[in-house]
């Protein structure tokens, strides 16, 4: 049996491991030769395959969203994803799904186990028969109740060095954080009192990332779920991951050399696999996560789920319009992960130098207006600042007043996520057209629990089966749009996108396959008005006598000087040239 | 002329015979002021002397999954045989590293060469070993050959290299007389018998300020009859036989007390004996979660305290195990003049019990002779006294560390020509 690694490829990782870890960088190269063939990861010739084309998309979902009486939740899930996602969804992503102590499973016990109460790795694998999935790697911080911190406790090695155990005196002031929990947390150990570093909660404790046993922990953990199917590897919070006192903490030097470490590994054992950042931080800092190419594959569009949120609640595209013109052409291999809802809340702080405070302000305010929650942040001058809005999107975007209004509105916002380049991402009730579970939100007391429901197979399959229904029409019209976008190479995730302005009513963008063969004019009334525009305004080929036909509503249409687009409230459209010949 | 000793193990943290024993040796080492330093996968040694390698760990992932694949069936997937060699490479040279870093001079592979939780590792030690021709004394705790969960096996092969293997530079010694037997009768090879010992030349600590509230800590009343069972709770121990024992009592304030946890092997047992202890109508107590390797507090702020800050409270202590490799409860019992309950397994019969203890014996069932015994022990205070002098006498004799310091000594002289009276 051969593994194998180029001169080249060493070469680089060695170099990694020396700027993170200095002169014992041979050493651990060994290691890392070691690693190779672990779980029957990395050994014989490896196949590159292309990473993704306009089939994919994403379901992100918890392992137990969907349950059912007496039966795993993961049994459950994949059931009920065979059933109606098959075909259509390409991965799923599986929301933490380790024994975890808080924090809905983001404060991990056990990284390679399955939590019993979901399932079992059968199950997982069972699920990456019909779906690619995509595993959370929780890099930052681990549980209190992980074995690791209880070595820490104890004093025993390898764990007595995997955590940070602070001096008080020393000046932290500088460090960033999204919390308000103390930093430091007080431990009782073998050795006395320590103070280690929490970024998030007293529970979740963070990792010291320079010791390399901690990095072969996780090395080895991204071998396992290799092995066990995953093909998106989702690095949680990956922007604190290494602490340098005096500096934020925050996107540091080592933090990117590490997301490159994890990317060689990739491109050595598994090049068709995919690595995503997960950094809630401003746009700029967001995508600095692409590096050079040798970081992340996707990194997440944060900014996306509050300012279409804000566009289409406000009525007008002029931000989004003007945000989504700026964004980077990106080279092939590298894109986004557009999603407009996920397990958290809609972070507003992405929007920091894209709308002014006062929009950001008045966006918390409708959210509050329609039942949802606003998490607020403590600023160095003592106020406090909305940094995230919790909210189910469905009823963010929804109208109590004209149900069938507010339906278009939110579907209007999915083709939104479905049109712009990347790879687009349904949570799942999104997809399954939920709203605010304020019963939840009640039993459960935090903010985020407003959007994490669990529904139950049966009355879902009932909800889904009734006609008249706003989940039906949601979920029937979003697997419709899905399979047709599929269909187009124009929404290749590395097909070229131009958007356009054709003023602030309108959302407007051109995408171009790769082989250049189809163009696709995706079009979006963003007014609750009914809005009318010349054909020959969107491009100069529609200005002349033809036709087109709109993917969404597969009606074909007349083109040419005199002729007129005209959409209903919030209606898009994916429209096609057609020659007049 | 002292030497540096570098103790190879895939674990040394905790209360298991390896770790216990081993850092028994190194203090008897130290006296002849030898230094030790250790190797292991996981380790609560201090961090200047020791050397973690995690995949050396039998709980290493990697371990876990080649262990997955080698027991119980006789075939193993190619992958796996170069899985086990790939790791064998790779410990192989982080032990020239222990070795060049801590200027190792004798390699003492503490029970890696005997049990195969870690197949690479002892591959690893092997050829070690072959390559450098380094003295090396093979501490053997219990061989594969003794546990059942061992018998069937996808490596031979590596079995009969490694576990343990025959070089000419590597002497082994062994803790009952049976492993002797059986490792002459199926490797060929001699070794010494060094059985566990204690420091009996000392005198037991008694409770300080912090262990003075362990009675009250764990619910037992002052005129509570305290009970100790010092293990862990999985069925070899025979707990049950202690349940029966207190049942048979018949003494209302007796309290049956389990020192350590469930979970290594499953729950079924602890189950079954709470249902028996209902059924008896015993009280029986576990205390796994007061009870810690070190003195320090829980997570809700209680003090967790160690088996020696129990054993002075406790009025009788019951051993009643079906098989123990040794049995180190016993000598910690007898070092804190404890009456002890002991069931007789193989090798209390054949090594321990013709050292002539005067104990309250149990042979796989509870007798009216043994009950009347054990109320004789907690009623008659000079017989007790008496009783726990006798055995402590004989404890020393036997089990004390001149007894080890003896057997280093030869065993080193042996091996490279060193002797005490040429340092």
């Amino acid at each position: 049996m051969v593994t194998y690694l180029t001169q080249q490829q060493a070469s680089r990782i060695e170099g990694r491991f020396r700027r993170l870890y200095g002169p014992r960088a041979s050493s651990l190269l060994d290691r890392f030769f070691m690693l190779l063939g672990r779980y029957g990861v990395g050994v014989g010739p490896i196949e590159k395959m292309p990473l993704w084309d306009e089939n994919d998309t994403v379901l992100i979902t918890y392992a137990d969203s969907i349950r059912q009486e007496g039966e795993r939740p993961l049994v459950t899930l994949r059931r009920f994803c065979a059933e109606y996602l098959k075909g259509t969804i390409r991965t799923v992503h599986i929301l933490p799904f380790y024994p975890w102590s808080s924090d809905d499973g983001f404060s991990v016990i056990d990284y390679r186990k399955v939590e019993p109460s979901y399932g079992h790795w059968d199950d997982v694998e069972n699920l990456g028969k019909d779906f690619n999935l995509m595993f959370d790697l929780v890099l930052n911080h681990c549980s209190r109740k992980s074995a690791w911190f209880r070595e820490f406790v104890t004093g025993v090695a390898p764990g007595r060095h995997y955590f940070h155990s602070m001096d008080t005196s020393l000046d932290l002031s500088k460090v960033v954080r999204p919390r308000q929990s103390p930093l430091l947390t007080k431990t009782a150990t073998r050795n006395g009192n320590a103070w280690v570093w929490t970024t998030f909660s007293d529970d979740q404790v963070d990792l010291n990332w320079a010791n390399p046993d901690v990095l072969f922990e996780f090395l080895d953990i991204f071998f396992l779920y290799l092995s066990k199917g995953c093909r998106i590897f989702r690095l949680d919070a990956v922007a604190f991951l290494w602490k340098s006192i005096g500096t934020d903490c925050l996107h540091l030097p080592e933090t990117h050399e590490v997301v490159k470490l994890f990317r060689d590994v990739l491109e050595v054992v598994a090049p068709a696999s995919i690595l995503i950042t997960e950094t809630n931080v401003p746009h700029e800092e967001n995508i600095s996560y692409f590096g050079d190419g040798d970081e992340a594959h996707m990194v997440y569009n944060f900014t996306l789920p509050p300012l279409l949120l804000h566009a289409l609640l406000r009525g007008s595209a002029a931000e989004l319009t003007r945000w989504a013109g700026g964004l980077p052409n990106l080279p092939p291999g590298r894109t986004f992960f557009n999603f407009t809802a996920s397990h958290d809340g809609v972070g507003v702080r992405p929007l920091q130098g894209i709308l002014p405070d006062s929009e950001r302000d008045w966006l918390a305010k409708e959210v509050s207006r329609r039942g949802g929650k606003v998490s607020l942040k403590s600023n160095s001058d003592g106020s406090t600042s909305p940094y995230e809005l919790n909210i189910s999107y469905v009823d963010a975007l929804g109208d109590r007043k004209d149900e069938p209004l507010g339906t278009r509105r939110f579907l209007c916002s999915q083709a939104v996520a479905l049109s712009l380049r990347g790879v687009p991402a349904l949570y799942i009730h999104s997809l399954m057209g939920t709203g605010n579970d304020l019963d939840g939100l009640k039993r459960l007391g935090y903010n985020r629990a407003i959007n994490r429901r669990k529904l139950d197979i049966g009355e879902l399959t009932a909800t889904l089966a009734d006609l008249d229904s706003r989940e039906n029409r949601i979920h029937t019209t979003l697997i419709k749009w899905i399979r047709r976008r599929g269909h187009h190479p124009a929404f290749h995730p590395d097909a070229p996108q131009e958007v356009m302005d054709l003023g602030p009513e309108f959302f407007a963008l051109r995408r171009i396959s790769l082989d250049r063969a189809e163009t696709i004019f995706c079009l979006f009334n963003f007014t609750a008005t009914e809005q009318a525009l010349p054909f020959r305004k969107i491009d100069a080929c529609l200005g002349v006598a033809g036709t087109c036909r709109d993917l969404i509503s597969a009606q074909t249409m007349r083109t040419g000087p005199k002729r007129t687009l005209t959409l209903s409230p919030y209606q898009a459209v994916w429209l096609v040239y057609r020659s007049g010949s | 002329m002292p030497k540096n000793f570098g103790f190879v193990s895939t674990r040394f943290a905790g209360t298991d015979g390896v770790s216990l024993e081993s850092a028994k040796w190194a203090e008897v080492l130290w006296d002849d002021r030898h230094v030790s330093y250790w190797y292991s996968g996981q380790s609560d040694r201090a961090p200047g002397v020791s050397l973690c390698v995690p995949e050396a760990h039998f709980n290493h992932p990697e371990s876990v999954w080649i262990n997955e694949r080698i027991w119980g069936r006789t075939r193993r997937p190619r992958l796996v045989s170069h899985r086990i060699r790939e790791v064998a490479d790779y410990l192989k040279g982080t032990l020239y590293q222990f070795v060049t870093e801590f200027g190792i001079d004798v390699l003492v592979p503490e029970n890696a060469l005997t049990i195969p939780m870690n197949v690479p590792l002892g591959v690893a030690i092997t050829e070690f070993l072959a390559e450098t021709g380094m003295p090396a004394i093979a501490h053997h705790h219990d061989f594969y050959w003794e546990r059942t969960r061992f018998s069937v096996s996808a490596i031979q092969d590596y079995l009969d290299m490694a576990f343990p293997p025959r070089l000419p530079n590597l002497a082994h010694t062994v803790i009952n007389a049976a492993a002797q037997q059986q490792l002459s009768l199926r490797k060929g090879v001699g070794s010494l018998l060094v059985p566990n010992v204690f420091d009996f030349e000392k005198e037991a600590p008694q409770p300080d300020a912090y262990s003075a509230d362990v009675r009250k800590e764990i619910g037992l009343e002052e005129d509570d009859l305290f009970i100790l069972q010092p293990t862990r709770i999985v069925p070899r121990k025979g707990i049950e036989h202690a349940i029966k024992l207190v049942s048979r009592l018949k003494r209302d304030k007796a309290k049956l007390v389990i020192s350590h946890d469930a979970g290594d092997e499953g729950y079924e047992y602890k189950h079954m004996l709470e249902e028996f202890a209902r059924e008896e109508g015993v009280d029986i107590r576990f205390i796994g979660d007061r009870v810690s390797e070190v003195r320090q507090l829980d997570a809700e702020g209680r003090k967790l305290y160690t088996l020696w800050d129990l054993y002075p409270h406790a009025d009788l202590v019951t051993y009643p195990s079906t098989y123990e490799g040794f049995g180190n409860a016993l000598l910690e019992a007898l070092y804190f003049r404890k009456p002890v309950v002991i069931n007789r397994y193989s090798i209390f019969i054949e090594d321990i019990e013709p050292k002539g203890f005067k104990l309250a014996v149990i042979d796989g069932f509870i007798t009216t002779e043994v009950v009347r015994m054990v109320r004789r022990l907690l009623e008659d205070k000079a017989f007790r006294a008496e009783i726990a002098d006798h055995n402590f006498k004989v404890a020393k004799r036997y089990y004390s560390y001149a007894v080890l310091r003896r057997s280093l000594r030869t065993l080193i002289t042996n091996l490279t020509g060193w002797s005490p009276k040429t340092r």
